[in-house]
């Protein structure tokens, strides 16, 4: 129940005199509290920073992660996708074949370059006998092995020196 | 007894001879033959060949192989030895000679000594895998063989 006309209740006037008092008084602060307050408000902020949740700290690391992760698998898609040759196939053609020892054989001869992986007979030396060994898988009928490419020692090399400078049978030795 | 004796030897002795007689006429049947092989690059000069020879008809087996004509593929071509006494082979062969001294046109790169048994007709096919140039490019060739005609 409102009584709007009883007037407004006042305070003792020297309770606001000692108020008023009170506000002009001069509060004093030693510098050591501001100090020690200071870095309280410090550690604190520096505490809250550190106590961020793993997995905002790891997100970094993760992201990377990922990404390297999504390069290797292109990578993967890449290499899958782009044809695979043989060792043997010099010329990149898809097919071990003649043309391939010729390739092979031209390149020694003009001393163009030397790969290592092109030591198919696993001597160590790339020459001519490794032209035979590739020209010998690529005259190899389906179902046969690779001919075996004889060298004789202190025997001249040949152009078709290997399986095809054997003797080969004769009606008469079959007779 | 003796007589019948007499007729048992006389009917093995008459089969005797007839089987003889038929290894006879089957050792008659079986016959030697050379098979050219010939390759034609037309203008250019052929440096490298690579086929496949096989006879499709006819009991053929291959016995031996040797070079061709032109001096550069004179030397037997390279072959799968496992292809002897068989009716099918891969030749090949390459030379790095000058393109002057490399054959041009059709010629006689290979023979194969082929064994004949019997009466069946002998068929041969041949098929070019691959060529070069001298320069080691893909060269279109056409190939083909025939049985050589001796006396």
């Amino acid at each position: 129940m409102n009584r709007p006309n009883q007037p407004e209740p006042q305070a003792p006037a020297r309770l606001i005199e000692d108020l008023r008092a009170l506000d002009r008084r001069a509060l004093f602060v030693p510098p050591a509290v501001d100090e020690r307050l200071l870095a309280e408000a410090r550690r604190h902020l520096a505490e809250g920073r550190s106590a961020a949740p793993p997995w905002r700290v790891l997100q970094p690391k993760l992201a990377l992660a990922a990404c390297l992760a999504a390069l290797g698998l292109l990578a993967a898609l890449f290499v899958a996708r782009s044809p695979q040759f043989a060792r043997e196939d010099l010329n990149r053609d898809g097919t071990v074949d003649i043309r391939d020892a010729f390739a092979l054989a031209r390149i020694l001869e003009t001393g163009a370059g030397h790969d290592r992986a092109w030591d198919f007979n696993g001597d160590g030396v790339m020459d001519r006998g490794d032209v035979d060994t590739l020209a010998a898988q690529a005259v190899r009928l389906p179902n046969g092995k690779p001919a075996k490419v004889k060298e004789a020692a202190g025997e001249p090399k040949h152009r078709n020196a290997g399986l095809a400078k054997d003797r080969t049978p004769t009606p008469e030795d079959a007779s | 007894m003796s007589r019948h004796f007499f007729y048992l030897l006389a009917g093995l002795c008459l089969a005797a001879a007839a089987l003889d007689q038929r290894e006879a006429d089957r050792a008659e049947e079986t016959r030697f033959r050379p098979v050219d092989v010939f390759v034609d690059s037309g203008e250019q000069p052929l440096a490298a060949y690579q086929l496949h020879f096989q006879a499709t008809a006819g009991d053929v087996k291959i016995v031996g192989i040797e070079g061709g004509e032109h001096p550069a593929f004179a030397e037997p071509p390279y072959y799968d030895p496992k292809a002897i006494q068989r009716e099918q082979v891969i030749l090949a062969a390459f030379n790095a000679l000058p393109v002057d001294q490399l054959p041009t046109g059709k010629t006689r790169v290979a023979t194969l000594h082929v064994r004949i048994a019997g009466e069946t007709a002998p068929q041969f096919e041949v098929k070019a895998q691959t060529a070069a140039s001298a320069d080691g490019e893909r060269l279109a060739v056409t190939v083909a063989c025939e049985e050589r005609k001796t006396e």
